[in-house]
Formats: structure tokens, C-alpha cells, sequence
């Protein structure tokens, strides 16, 4: 892995919401790739490059928690957006939160830590400045001194994560980890180019290890 | 995760030859009547059999499988080949009372009719033919009529109905070939879009609605959604229900069956605890599987009152409020109730699955579902995988840091019910935070530390009604060990019963207040408040305020004793000298939550010693004055 990148994550609590437990959310048991590569964007990303993630190393058991947490029941919708705009007055475009108000229930991790592999390649984007050493430079820069464009977090914006460079030699998994277990289908990420289409890979967990298949394999299934 | 182990649940019991379950495409319902369609002639009325048991007071209904129910919430959508009288011939009671009569419904009706039109066009099957052909010249003001006039007989009104036709192997008209042929094809045309299924991962038609799961307690009795987008901040990227968590119509239904064939209140798999509704089961056989989920139930939940039961009546003859009892579900005989009891004593003192119950082997896989209702929608309050093995190793730890001499019970196992209902206000687990019980659940079930606020409830109880029960202590005990992250030796041992060398304030001062307590008691005879009454709650959380008064008043306590029993009160002299000897120069002012967990479990402590092993006068003083332990004092 020429220009690959190697990161250690980690938070109090952590939520990667499963797409059939979005409502009342339940947790995956590990990080999403897809949630890993919003970790790496959050810390360098340019039009220039894409993030493929590799591999995710889980180093803590796997642990749940449940909140409550008051939320709303509606989005302001894009056509009364729109008409707002069209009349020049934010007139009747609101929400009112105690009216509208949603209890939801979430299962979270806690306590998570992971090793993320990950690589990146130039895309159509590139132009004759971007090369591959610049942006790998430039990320592991950022990395080292904890810069970000915005804080990465763990799955949901309430959860921020907390990112340094992996350390050497790595830690081992706990030993609960210990065997294979399979994980299910999981979601790998969406693709934008094909009208916002998931796409899931069936995760496998060896010894606390889940190896990423690459994006155009047959394992990743739209 | 949950969904994908659900299904693979339903199909073990399918491959496994369990007829209990419905099969793919059907439900199973309570069916009222037939209509026989053989005899029937254009402009009659045809012939209907009233079916199931109708020989005692209550009818007993036909259970029978039907082709799939649709989900019907508020709009008219008809059932295939099957509907409510409404439906099927287009009459419905016109209110709650029986005798307000029958009313038309012609919308359901039409629905009815409009559906086997659709569905069964060209059929060239004679039964379905007749049915069309009913269908097309039946008119709900006929229906009216006919039962109006007796020709329809009262009972089918509102009761869900089947047809049948001529009297050979097959007559009920869902059960032809012909009629489930159309059927399969009408489910397919209906499916949604074909998606990616998150469950089995094939491409198949997406499910739009999801199953309701009924028997979840609190939610709505008609079933709530486990899997449901109903509010559209709870989409995302422009799609719509089911579209957002693509899971394939089997699977739904495959999950969305087993998972209301577990929650039934029969099934031996269901328990509840707290706000909760839990179920259990493994990937053993069915035999296996249905012992385990009798075993654990009870270990969790006295659901058939069978560990809890010595204990209520303990309760109930010591208090004078009668104690809230579970509601008693005795569906095992009394062999099988002994064989739970005893293998969960065995359990208990740390025996290893097998060896308990020679089917259950230890890498049996367990799955643990715990359910509460959240705003019409069904949220899971905890979710656990685990060997058999590891689970009853961990049951035995939790038992184990609940042990406190002289044991609970006489060292029975304590249900996670029992220890929900000592912490309630007015004995009512309704009464407490939500949450609790899944939380100490899921400690009992991962081996973490127990939720401080277990630990919170437990002090403020013994301090707003002043009883220092076992239970409770044992709670604070067992939370107190779990933080300390002690070796497994060190926790077999620490705080389990009374240690002299204790230095921590906390004990030390909760020792001090149950020898000041019984001093007092044995000086005055009959109080009908002591110090305890009085002082514990101040006691245990600012000391430095409250002992000295205590310590002051303790002195006329010792000095009317010295009068009559002069040995008893050396006795006491010495054992105060010995407790106060450990104790700082300055007492705190504070105690935090910790240090008050450990003075009562000092004084709990304390009390059991003093009642063993104090000397001879100090127990006949105990046995000649039975009056004066206080009834709600639980000391054995």
C-alpha cells in the first residue's frame, strides 16, 4: 500500500446507526467503512482524492448502552424552501421543536477504540499540482498535530471521535474479540453517482480484524 | 444482527418440522364460519357453517392458516379468499351493542369483490368460479336482509370467515391449488421494488410495511412496528418506508413471525423486566431450546412464580401492605417447576451448564432481545449474543457479588424481579426509572459494572422508609465490588460479611450506629421509634453532625443498662471502644455515595454479628424481648 495511511480512533460513545434500526437506532457492532472514510475526509480531503478504506481493527469489546434523547418529527420540506425563497421572506418556515417534539431510543457502543488501514487515489479531479506524496504529506501532517476541518466523529455528529497517528507496535485486541464472527450485511457506503444507492459488503470479524473488500469487488453489493 | 438471527431462528424451527409456526405466505387466524359455496344458486343465500368449539360458555374459534393478513391501520384493504363479515359478505354490527343491529358496509365490500376480481380473472378452477360468480351477484343490502330474516345466523357477524366448496379432501377454497397459485402471483405483483436484502443479502422484492409484533407489554395490543418510518424526519435520501432499510417480504415475514411466536405469552421464551419484554432463545433443537428458555426465563423473572414465591410470602406475612406478587403463570407441572429449581440452585453454586441439564451444551448459542414500546414504535432496550456457557457462568458471578452472610434467603438465588421490587416505592416496579432493569440486565449479562443509580435507589430507600433489607444491601454490595475491578478471589470475599480490620469511614460508622442502635434497645425496652427511626438517613450522609449527639445520648443508654445488667453493658463499653478506635480523629462531614453504601453494609453487618455472636445476655435479652425486633427488620 504505497500511499496508505494508518489511524487510531477512538470515543466514549460511539452510534454507526443500522439502516433498519434508524428510528428507534441500534448501533453496528463496529465502525462502518463508510463512517471510517467521513473520519479521514473530516481530516484531509481534497476534490484530488478519493479514501478506500482497507482494513478496520477493533481493539475494545464490543459494548452497548441505551439513551433517550428528544428529538423532532419533521423536516422543513425543500418545496416550502423553495417557495420561500421565491417570495423573498422566511415567513411560516420554521419548526417548532416543543410541538413537534419525538422521544427516540438509541443503542450505542461505548468506550470504542479502532485501527484504521486506509488508502487513497487521485480522481478525475486531479490536476498537474496534486501528486500522491503531496496529499499523503499533507494528511499525515494534519494527522500528527490533530488538525481537522471539522471535528471527525462516530457515526452521528454527537459523538466526536478522537484521532491520532496509530501507535507502534499496535495494541492487541481485547480477547473477548477472540474467533470469527460474522457480522452481517453492513453498509459499505453510498453512491452518489446512482442516485444516493447503498451498498453493503457481508462483514467478517477474525480476531478483531475486518478486512474491507475493495470498492469494485463482487463482495460490495448495490 | 437482530433481524438476521430472528430469521435464522424461524427457518432452524421450519427445517426442524415445527407445525406451530406458519409458513411463508400465511397467518394463522381465528376463523367463525364458512360459506359453502357448492349449493349456491344466483339471487340465494348460501349455506354457512358455524366452525370451532362452541360447546362450553365461551366459543372456542377454529385456528386455521389463511393466506397472509394484510396490514390494515385505518384504510379498507380486503384479505384473500378470507375477511371479517364486513368484507366477505358486506355486513357489520352498527355499533358495540348486539342489539343495534347489522348495517351494509359496501366499502369493504366492493374492496373484497374488486380484489378476487382482480386476482382470480380467467380462473378455470369450478370453486373459484363460484366464488366470482357470488361475489359478482352478492349485494350488502341482501346481506342485511338475510340476517335480518335469520337466513344468516347472528354469529358471523364480525367474525372472520372462510369459503369452502363440495366435500372432498380440500374444501376450503384458500387451500386450492389453483386459489395458491394466484395468490403467489398476486405477492409478487404487489411487492415492492427489488432492493438488496439486508438480512439474507439476494436481490428479492422489499418488504414496504414490516409485521407488527404483538405482546410487547405497554405498546399498542394490536401490535407496533419494530422496523418503521412513520414521521419523515425519520427518512433519509428521498426514500420512502421500507425503501429506507431494504429487507426482502421473507425475511420480514420470517423475522416478524418468530419473533411473535416468541413473545406469546405461553411460549416459555418471554419474560419481562421492568419496562422491558425479553425474550431468549438459542440455536439448540427445539426440545433444547423451549428447557433453556424455561430455565433463563425463570432465572430472571419469577414469570411462574417459582423462585420468588417463599419470598413473597415472607414479605407479605412481615408487612402489614399486602405485597405486590407477580402475577402467578403456573402453566409447568409440578416436576418441572422442581427441575427449574433445581438446576438454578445448582447454577447458582457454580455448576456448569451441562452438568445441569444434560441437553443444554455449553457453545450452545444464546440470543437475548429485550423490547420496549417507545411512542407506538417498538425500540430494543438491550441486545445480547453469548454461549450458553458464558451466560450461566456470568449468572452465577452476578449471584455470587450479590452474596452477603448470612445469605439471602438462605442463599437461594435471587431473581433480577426481586431485586427490581426492592428498590420500588410502594413495593410497584412501575415505579421506577425505566431504564433500570434492562441496565442491570445487561450488567447481569456482560459481566460490566452495575448502573449507579441501582446502587443510588437501594441507599434512598433504606433512607425514606428506613428498612435495611438484605436485598438492598446486597445491591449496594454488589455494585460497590463490580467498581472496585478486584481479582475474582478478592471479590469472592470482600464485603460478604463482617470484616473487623475494615479501616474505610464509611463501614467503621455504620458499624458504630447498630451497636448505638441496640444499645439503645436493650436500655429501653418497647421504644416505639430507636435511633435508626430517626437518624439513619442524617447518619449515613453527614456524620459529623449526627454522631456525637448519638455517641452523647449513648452514655444515659449505657448508664441505665449498667443498672440492670452490668456484664451487657461492659460488653457494649468494649465493642464501641473497639469500633470508634478505628475511626479518624475528625468524622467527615459529607459521605459520599460510596461511603454510604459501605455504612450500611456495615451496618448491616454489624446487626447480623450482634445477633450471633454477641455474649449470652446480649442474647437472651434478644429471645425474651421477640417484641422488640422491628417486623419489617427481614434479618435471615
Amino acid at each position: 500500500m504505497a500511499y496508505g495511511v494508518r489511524l487510531h480512533i477512538s470515543g466514549p460513545r460511539a452510534l454507526f446507526t443500522r439502516p433498519e434500526m434508524k428510528v428507534e437506532r441500534v448501533s453496528y457492532d463496529v465502525i462502518t467503512p463508510s463512517a471510517v472514510k467521513g473520519v479521514l475526509s473530516a481530516i484531509h480531503w481534497k476534490p484530488a482524492i478519493a479514501w478506500h478504506v482497507d482494513c478496520i481493527r477493533v481493539l475494545n469489546p464490543i459494548r452497548f448502552d441505551t439513551i433517550r434523547r428528544n428529538e423532532v418529527g419533521s423536516k422543513i420540506a425543500p418545496g416550502s424552501v423553495s417557495k420561500a425563497m421565491k417570495a423573498g421572506s422566511t415567513r411560516g418556515l420554521y419548526t417548532l421543536v416543543e410541538e413537534d417534539r419525538q422521544q427516540r431510543a438509541s443503542v450505542v457502543l461505548r468506550d470504542v477504540a479502532y485501527v484504521i488501514d486506509a488508502h487513497f487515489s487521485l480522481t478525475d479531479a486531479a490536476g498537474p499540482d496534486d501528486n500522491e506524496g503531496k496529499h499523503l504529506d499533507i494528511f499525515n501532517r494534519r494527522l500528527a498535530r490533530g488538525q481537522c476541518f471539522q471535528q471527525p466523529c462516530l457515526g452521528t455528529r454527537e459523538f466526536a471521535a478522537d484521532f491520532e497517528p496509530a501507535p507502534d507496535p499496535l495494541p492487541d485486541p481485547h480477547p473477548d474479540l477472540d474467533g470469527q464472527r460474522d457480522l452481517g450485511w453492513m453498509l459499505y457506503d453510498i453512491d452518489y453517482d446512482r442516485g444516493a444507492q447503498p451498498r453493503f459488503f457481508r462483514a467478517r470479524m477474525v480476531d478483531g480484524v475486518i478486512a474491507v473488500p475493495p470498492p469494485d469487488s463482487d463482495e460490495v453489493r448495490s | 444482527m437482530i433481524l438476521q438471527e430472528l430469521a435464522a431462528y424461524y427457518d432452524r424451527r421450519i427445517e426442524g418440522g415445527d407445525d406451530t409456526i406458519p409458513s411463508e405466505g400465511t397467518s394463522e387466524k381465528a376463523i367463525g364460519a364458512a360459506i359453502d359455496l357448492s349449493d349456491w344458486q344466483l339471487g340465494g343465500v348460501p349455506v354457512i357453517r358455524l366452525l370451532g368449539d362452541r360447546s362450553g360458555k365461551k366459543v372456542k374459534p377454529l385456528r386455521m392458516a389463511v393466506p397472509a393478513e394484510i396490514k390494515r391501520t385505518s384504510g379498507v384493504a380486503a384479505n384473500f379468499l378470507w375477511d371479517k363479515s364486513a368484507y366477505v359478505l358486506g355486513v357489520k354490527s352498527a355499533g358495540k351493542d348486539p342489539a343495534a343491529g347489522v348495517v351494509p358496509a359496501d366499502k369493504e365490500f366492493e374492496a373484497f369483490r374488486q380484489l378476487h376480481a382482480d386476482a382470480l380473472a380467467g380462473t378455470e378452477d369450478a370453486a373459484l368460479q363460484a366464488l366470482l360468480a357470488f361475489l359478482g351477484d352478492w349485494t350488502p343490502a341482501r346481506a342485511v336482509e338475510a340476517v335480518e330474516q335469520g337466513q344468516i345466523p347472528a354469529e358471523v357477524i364480525d367474525a372472520n370467515l372462510i369459503f369452502t366448496y363440495g366435500a372432498g379432501r380440500v374444501p376450503m377454497l384458500h387451500m386450492r391449488r389453483a386459489a395458491r397459485r394466484a395468490w403467489d402471483g398476486r405477492r409478487a405483483a404487489v411487492a415492492g421494488g427489488v432492493g438488496r436484502c439486508l438480512v439474507t443479502g439476494d436481490l428479492a422484492p422489499v418488504a414496504k410495511l414490516h409485521p407488527s409484533i404483538k405482546g410487547v407489554r405497554g405498546a399498542q395490543s394490536s401490535g407496533a412496528s419494530l422496523v418503521s418510518f412513520n414521521l419523515d424526519a425519520f427518512t433519509s435520501y428521498g426514500k420512502s418506508q421500507g425503501g429506507n432499510a431494504p429487507v426482502s417480504e421473507s425475511a420480514a415475514f420470517a423475522y416478524g413471525t418468530i419473533l411473535n411466536h416468541l413473545l406469546a405469552p405461553e411460549s416459555g421464551h418471554r419474560v419481562q423486566i421492568g419496562d422491558a419484554t425479553t425474550v431468549f432463545w438459542t440455536d439448540a433443537p427445539k426440545d433444547a431450546d423451549d428447557v433453556a428458555g424455561r430455565l433463563l426465563t425463570n432465572a430472571v423473572s419469577p414469570a411462574y412464580g417459582l423462585m420468588d414465591e417463599p419470598a413473597a410470602e415472607a414479605e407479605a406475612g412481615d408487612d402489614d401492605t399486602p405485597a405486590a406478587k407477580p402475577k402467578i403463570d403456573l402453566r409447568m407441572s409440578d416436576a418441572e417447576a422442581q427441575r427449574v429449581r433445581t438446576a438454578l440452585t445448582a447454577i447458582a453454586q457454580g455448576r456448569a451448564i451441562q452438568n445441569v441439564e444434560p441437553e443444554l451444551l455449553p457453545d450452545t448459542r444464546l440470543y437475548v432481545l429485550g423490547l420496549a414500546p417507545n411512542a407506538s414504535r417498538l425500540a430494543v432496550r438491550f441486545w445480547h449474543q453469548d454461549s450458553l456457557g458464558g451466560f450461566v457462568k456470568r449468572l452465577h458471578q452476578h449471584w455470587r457479588d450479590l452474596r452477603l452472610e448470612p445469605g439471602i434467603d438462605g442463599g437461594r438465588p435471587v431473581s433480577i424481579y426481586a431485586l427490581l421490587r426492592a428498590l420500588s416505592p410502594q413495593d410497584k416496579v412501575d415505579n421506577l426509572p425505566p431504564k433500570l432493569g434492562g441496565d442491570i440486565m445487561r450488567a447481569v449479562l456482560n459481566g460490566g459494572p452495575y448502573p449507579a443509580n441501582m446502587a443510588a435507589l437501594a441507599l434512598m430507600r433504606m433512607r425514606a422508609d428506613g428498612n435495611i433489607s438484605a436485598l438492598r444491601v446486597a445491591m449496594v454490595k454488589a455494585w460497590l465490588v463490580r467498581a472496585m475491578t478486584l481479582s475474582p478471589e478478592e471479590r469472592e470475599t470482600r464485603l460478604v460479611s463482617l470484616d473487623l480490620e475494615d479501616k474505610n469511614v464509611g463501614y467503621r460508622l455504620g458499624r458504630l450506629f447498630a451497636v448505638l442502635e441496640n444499645l439503645q434497645r436493650k436500655a429501653l425496652p418497647g421504644l416505639n421509634a430507636t435511633i435508626r427511626d430517626r437518624y439513619y438517613g442524617a447518619a449515613s450522609a453527614t456524620p459529623a453532625s449526627i454522631f456525637p449527639v448519638l455517641i452523647r445520648n449513648s452514655t444515659h443508654h449505657a448508664a441505665r443498662l449498667r443498672k440492670n445488667s452490668g456484664g451487657l453493658a461492659v460488653w457494649y463499653d468494649r465493642t464501641i471502644a473497639e469500633v470508634i478506635d478505628g475511626l479518624p480523629s475528625h468524622l467527615p462531614a459529607h459521605l459520599t455515595m460510596d461511603d454510604q453504601g459501605r455504612f450500611a453494609i456495615g451496618y448491616f453487618h454489624q446487626r447480623q454479628t450482634q445477633m450471633q455472636t454477641a455474649p449470652d445476655p446480649v442474647k437472651a435479652a434478644e429471645t425474651a424481648e421477640p417484641s422488640e425486633i422491628d417486623d419489617d427488620d427481614q434479618l435471615n
